[in-house]
């Protein structure tokens, strides 16, 4: 197995939010214990629905926020120690709304500019002009937009001037937030392509972030299930969807849509909502939703086991399984 | 933006043709009658009836208002009652003194509210910004007569630091020491008033500075690796700016019509002190033109503040 790109390890990330009449403050479980290695030009991604810490997981690789515990190495060194400058140029994000990350004050070439001013990788106005410049025709716009508001473009023009704006400071890692999951189908799939011909041109390597599964499916090699802050399943993508294990995954891969008139056999519905992580529920985490759930889901928690090589899941189905030696 | 401006101000001089219109009927409204105070009852009948045709109070109403509105139309906005000056004049002579007011006060609230909001924003919910919110909703419920016998009683008359009504001490000194006189005279109106008019620019600031610095185009700028400060001037601050802007305007306003109790309290003799003294004295043709003034003002104070939220906002488009 070759070296890991990054390498996280056991991160968590809890929020406290508000106090109670007695002053006991309440923490949201955004995500718990998470681990995983990212190789060199793969492209990982992150599904889960709302709410289980796939953006919290993001912002806190990216050092957006701090981690409550867990590290984060790259190069070696553990991100959250030391200074920012060099983690900044190698690791940008593009995030979900291109309608509200951009300032709408800032002409989008200025917008675009200011990275590499920032990091001063470009000595004045001019020489950052003409990056720009170059940058825009990377993305697929033209030169003369530079001085254009961020307004006047629609949705997918505003996401490709989002990624020209991480592209500037030529990252190695690019972190993707729900990159299209504002936009229009059709303009969904020109901003995926642009993200395939980016990563061959460029060498990137891509941290991908969605709730659709079937843009995780077109764009990843492998992929991490995460349910309430906890990774349920991470295997590459041929694996995950010809041989799925957790119940979870099961129940969202039955639910991506089929251009078909007909009738749906054997879709899974989940029942419910996902829990509240301030309050999380006893034992495994989707026992409260899981259409398998045995008595002894409620009260152990199972740990993630890698079942066959580079496939992890974290399900009691799998560990009885071993334990007891039954196929 | 030719045609937009040209716009604007018709509807500028629409507005304050109704606004005068409307002042010169109200006061007419009035349970008095100011031919009592023009005309002395002890002049003979042909000397009270050439008084009452001077001032025009002979006619109907209706005579009246046309006459007004000519008079008007040639910048003449006609004897005042009291003191049988020009209206223009006495408007003039106490105009500068509530400027001088308004431009010490909007300055300083400026100076002072911007920077305390910000920093109240960013430190939400801590003991500053619990501070300055109590601050704030304290001085916009004050009431200004009060706080300014607090200031008047303390400050001018126990500690003698300040005088305790005028606007200089007669009779004017000259060079230098006129100019310090004026200051020490304008300390405490203006502290008066920059307690009541920076709890809004405070309130104001800080609160479009928390939206602002919700939005998801600050995270940006911190994910190009700008520092705080930065993110907070440059991305932060400028987007926030509007709604203070705005306010700004409204509080030009609401001063060049006079800090009427303010004024009154302390003697400033500006353009609160004259409404206050010409309500008293039914002075209606100085009522009548420092109505006028308000309302160019408000009109040109909109236009002017609509212009910078535009300059301000490039989504805002004129017209």
């Amino acid at each position: 197995m070759e070296a890991a790109f990054l390498e996280v390890k056991n991160l968590s990330k809890h929020f406290p939010i508000g106090s109670n009449l007695f002053g006991k403050k309440s923490l949201v479980h955004a995500i718990n214990n998470v681990s995983f290695n990212l190789y060199k030009s793969e492209t990982l991604g992150i599904v889960g629905e709302s709410g289980s810490g796939k953006s919290t997981l993001g912002r806190v690789i990216l050092k957006l926020t701090e981690p409550t515990a867990g590290e984060v190495i790259y190069k070696g060194r553990n991100i959250f120690v030391g200074s920012e400058a060099q983690i900044r140029r190698d690791m940008q994000m593009v995030f979900q709304d291109p309608y509200a990350s951009l300032n709408p004050r800032m002409k989008v070439g200025e917008a675009i500019a200011e990275p590499l001013l920032v990091h001063k990788l470009v000595s004045n106005k001019k020489q950052a002009r003409e990056k720009v410049i170059d940058l825009l025709q990377i993305v697929g716009l033209q030169p003369e937009m530079y001085n254009n508001y961020p307004h006047e473009f629609s949705g997918g023009q505003r996401q490709r001037i989002s990624i020209a704006r991480a592209l500037a400071l030529q990252p190695r890692l690019l972190i993707c937030d729900e990159a299209v999951s504002a936009l229009d189908v059709s303009v969904q799939a020109q901003i995926l392509n642009l993200f395939n011909k980016l990563k061959q041109d460029l060498d990137l390597t891509y941290l991908f972030i969605s709730h659709d599964l079937a843009v995780i499916k077109f764009i990843s090699t492998r992929i991490l299930i995460m349910y309430l802050g906890e990774v349920m399943e991470l295997a590459t993508t041929a694996e995950l969807f010809s041989n799925t294990l957790h119940p979870y995954t099961e129940a969202l891969i039955s639910a991506i849509p089929e251009p078909s008139t007909q009738r749906r056999k054997g879709r899974i519905i989940l029942e419910g909502d996902i829990p509240s992580a301030i309050n999380l529920p006893q034992g495994c985490k989707f026992q409260t939703r899981c259409f398998k759930a045995m008595p002894q889901c409620k009260t152990i928690h199972p740990p993630l086991l890698e079942t066959s090589p580079n496939h992890f899941v974290r399900c009691l189905l799998y560990s009885e399984q071993k334990k007891e030696g039954i196929e | 933006m030719t045609a937009y401006l040209t716009r604007r101000f018709l509807k500028g001089l629409l507005t304050i043709f109704v606004s005068v219109t409307i002042t010169f009927f109200i006061l007419r409204l009035m349970p008095a009658d100011p031919v009592l105070l023009v005309v002395d009852p002890k002049m003979g009948p042909e000397v009270q009836a050439a008084m009452k045709a001077k001032f025009g109070l002979d006619k109907p109403i209706g005579e009246q208002y046309i006459i007004f509105l000519g008079n008007l139309l040639k910048g003449d906005l006609g004897l005042s009652f009291k003191t049988r000056q020009p209206v223009m004049d006495v408007i003039l002579s106490k105009l500068p003194w509530t400027l001088l007011l308004m431009v010490i006060v909007i300055s300083f609230s400026m100076l002072v509210g911007v920077p305390v909001g910000v920093l109240a924003a960013k430190n939400r919910n801590k003991g500053f910004d619990r501070f300055i919110n109590t601050f704030t909703v304290f001085s916009i419920s004050i009431f200004i007569p009060f706080l300014s016998f607090a200031f008047l009683y303390f400050l001018a008359y126990s500690l003698k630091l300040f005088p305790t009504g005028g606007a200089y001490t007669p009779p004017p000194a000259k060079g230098m020491d006129y100019y310090i006189d004026v200051a020490r005279h304008a300390v405490l109106p203006s502290l008066t008033l920059f307690i009541n008019q920076v709890a809004a620019i405070i309130l104001y600031t800080r609160n479009s500075m928390l939206d602002v610095l919700k939005e998801d185009y600050i995270r940006t700028a911190y994910s190009k690796g700008w520092n705080e400060n930065y993110v907070t001037r440059v991305h932060g601050l400028k987007n926030a700016m509007i709604p203070t802007i705005t306010v700004m305007g409204l509080m030009i306003c609401s001063m060049v019509g006079g800090a009427v109790m303010t004024e009154t309290v302390y003697a400033w003799p500006g353009v609160g002190r004259l409404i206050y003294d010409s309500v008293s004295a039914l002075d209606y043709p100085v009522l009548q033109g420092a109505f006028l003034i308000l309302s160019a003002t408000v009109v040109v104070t909109s236009i002017l503040s609509d212009l910078v939220v535009a300059w301000l906002d490039p989504r805002i488009r004129l017209g």
